[in-house]
């Protein structure tokens, strides 16, 4: 089982490029772009609070369990 | 982190470095002219020189006096003043060197850029220079004439320093490590 992020998929839900959320929740590019394909290590809270204020959803909606 | 001290160590480092040049030129010159001329510096006495400890020893300019079981340059057979030469100057090429990683380090902290993999290599070269510098101080010895001497001891200063940099390298790696993670939460 891993976790994966499944941000690419509510972003396509909300119709929002990754550049637009980047200016809405004050993080780099880069940084949602590492969180988006899965090569993050980690994500704050605060970072999770802020995405999901943006895109108005919960934290499950952009964070899933993969079973192998 | 303390900047200040960082700022101090780094011009100190520089003045130790020029000091250790200047007396290892001198040295060398002493040596390789006392070598080519050898009733030269009759007054210079040698004490501790042939000690098993990390130092060349004393250079005493003493003209008129007798030190027991002290000799001259001058007195000394060709073959010692080589050994004499080499040793040293071995130390005191380890030294400078040693304390020219310790300073790329210093300067490295210094500029943030604290755990980063050049500050490991460093710390590593810094314990094989120190293995080899404990290695060449745990002996010495002494031919002449029909007078021999051969002494060994443990460097527990030079394996002391040594164990330290293979820690700092280990905390280093560590350091490394949790920067790495915490640069890759996002």
């Amino acid at each position: 089982m891993k976790i994966i992020v499944t941000l690419d998929v509510m972003l396509a839900k909300r119709k929002m490029k990754l550049n637009e959320l980047s200016q809405k929740v004050g993080i780099s590019v880069t940084n949602l772009s590492l969180l988006k394909t899965g090569k993050a290590r980690g994500i704050r809270f605060s970072t999770l609070l802020s995405i999901c204020e943006v895109l108005d959803c919960e934290p499950g909606d952009i964070i899933a369990i993969e079973k192998e | 982190m303390n900047i200040k001290i960082l700022q101090l160590a780094i011009p100190f480092f520089r003045v130790i470095q020029v000091v250790m040049l200047v007396f290892m030129a001198g040295f060398i010159g002493v040596l390789v002219y006392s070598i080519m001329d050898t009733e030269a510096f009759s007054n210079v006495h040698l004490q501790n020189t042939f000690r098993a400890r990390f130092s060349v020893g004393d250079f005493k300019i003493c003209p008129d006096c007798e030190s027991p079981g002290s000799y001259t340059l001058s007195q000394l057979s060709t073959y010692m003043k080589l050994w004499l030469l080499v040793r040293g100057t071995a130390l005191m090429l380890l030294a400078l060197i040693s304390l020219q990683v310790i300073l790329r380090i210093t300067k490295s902290i210094r500029d943030k850029a604290t755990f980063y993999n050049r500050n490991i290599k460093g710390f590593l070269q810094l314990f094989r220079l120190g293995i080899a510098i404990a290695a060449l101080s745990s002996f010495n010895f002494f031919i002449q004439g029909a007078e021999s001497n051969f002494e060994f001891s443990i460097p527990f200063g030079a394996l002391a320093y040594t164990l330290g940099c293979r820690l700092l390298a280990e905390i280093f790696i560590e350091g490394k490590m949790l920067a790495e993670d915490s640069n890759s939460i996002v």
